[in-house]
């Protein structure tokens, strides 16, 4: 049974590298610098200074919303 | 009190996990530290689990932890912590289907929760990656022995699913997990 999850658990790593491909192309490539920084702080903060998801989340929502409409404004000037 | 907890730790997960089931991912990692229900490596299990049965992955894993921590109650009350926040939010958007749609506020939200998402699940992928692949106690710093970190049949046989989920794109997750399974009794894993 043992080497039956160690198989398995194989596989689902693989499973999530192409959802991680695939979030990668729609939700991160071309969107930009501060898409790409926030990426980038997101994954640094969670994996090396293990802070809380639910903070990352609200902290997103803020930068989304301060660098969203900041380039929504720039687009119709 | 266990009850009460695993619903109050779901509907967290629940309210935050935005953007598909493998969103609940970065949470249940969190959980598993904070909580001790269940370690990475069952976690992982889960997911392979989850990712052959029918349903919603995120509905399936909760199930799965709250069953493993607390019986069939605890799956029910757990599954019902995850989805009593979409419940409550869709309904309150479906309200507001026109505003929201068009509202700049939301998609400006959204603008920022997409890349954190996706920032959260690769670093989960990179914990899962670190524990499947590598043996990191065998790590002797930068010399050649310290090759004997990587765990060489594991990163083949994820080198070779990699190739066989890009031939064969279509087809369902279980194949994989059956083959992998087949693989890790062969390869003695």
């Amino acid at each position: 049974m043992i080497h039956v999850f160690a198989g398995l658990r194989v596989v689902v790593t693989v499973l999530v590298l192409n959802t991680v491909i695939k979030l990668l192309k729609s939700n991160v490539r071309g969107k930009g610098v501060p898409t790409l920084i926030l990426f980038a702080l997101v994954l640094i903060a969670s994996f090396f200074f293990k802070i809380s998801s639910i903070l990352l989340v609200v902290i997103a929502m803020v930068w989304g919303l301060f660098f969203g409409l900041r380039f929504k404004k720039e687009e119709k000037k | 009190m266990i009850y009460l907890q695993l619903f109050f730790e779901f509907f967290k997960t629940g309210l935050f996990a935005i953007g598909g089931g493998l969103a609940t991912l970065p949470f249940l990692q969190e959980m598993s530290v904070k909580t001790g229900w269940f370690t990475l490596a069952e976690l992982t299990d889960m997911i392979a689990v989850s990712e052959s049965t029918p349903g919603p992955i995120g509905v399936n894993m909760a199930t799965y932890a709250g069953f493993t921590t607390a019986g069939v109650p605890g799956s029910v009350v757990a599954t019902l912590g995850l989805i009593t926040p979409s419940v409550i939010i869709i309904l309150i958007v479906a309200g507001f289907l026109k505003k929201f749609k068009d509202s700049p506020y939301v998609a400006a939200v959204f603008s920022g929760l997409r890349p954190a998402s996706t920032a959260l699940i690769t670093a989960v992928l990179i914990s899962l990656f670190v524990s499947n692949f590598l043996d990191l106690g065998l790590w002797k710093g930068i010399a050649a022995e310290s090759l004997a970190v990587l765990k060489w049949k594991q990163l083949l046989l994820g080198a070779a699913v990699f190739g066989g989920t890009k031939i064969w794109k279509k087809a369902h997750p279980a194949v994989f997990l059956v083959f992998g399974a087949v693989m890790g009794i062969v390869l003695k894993l």
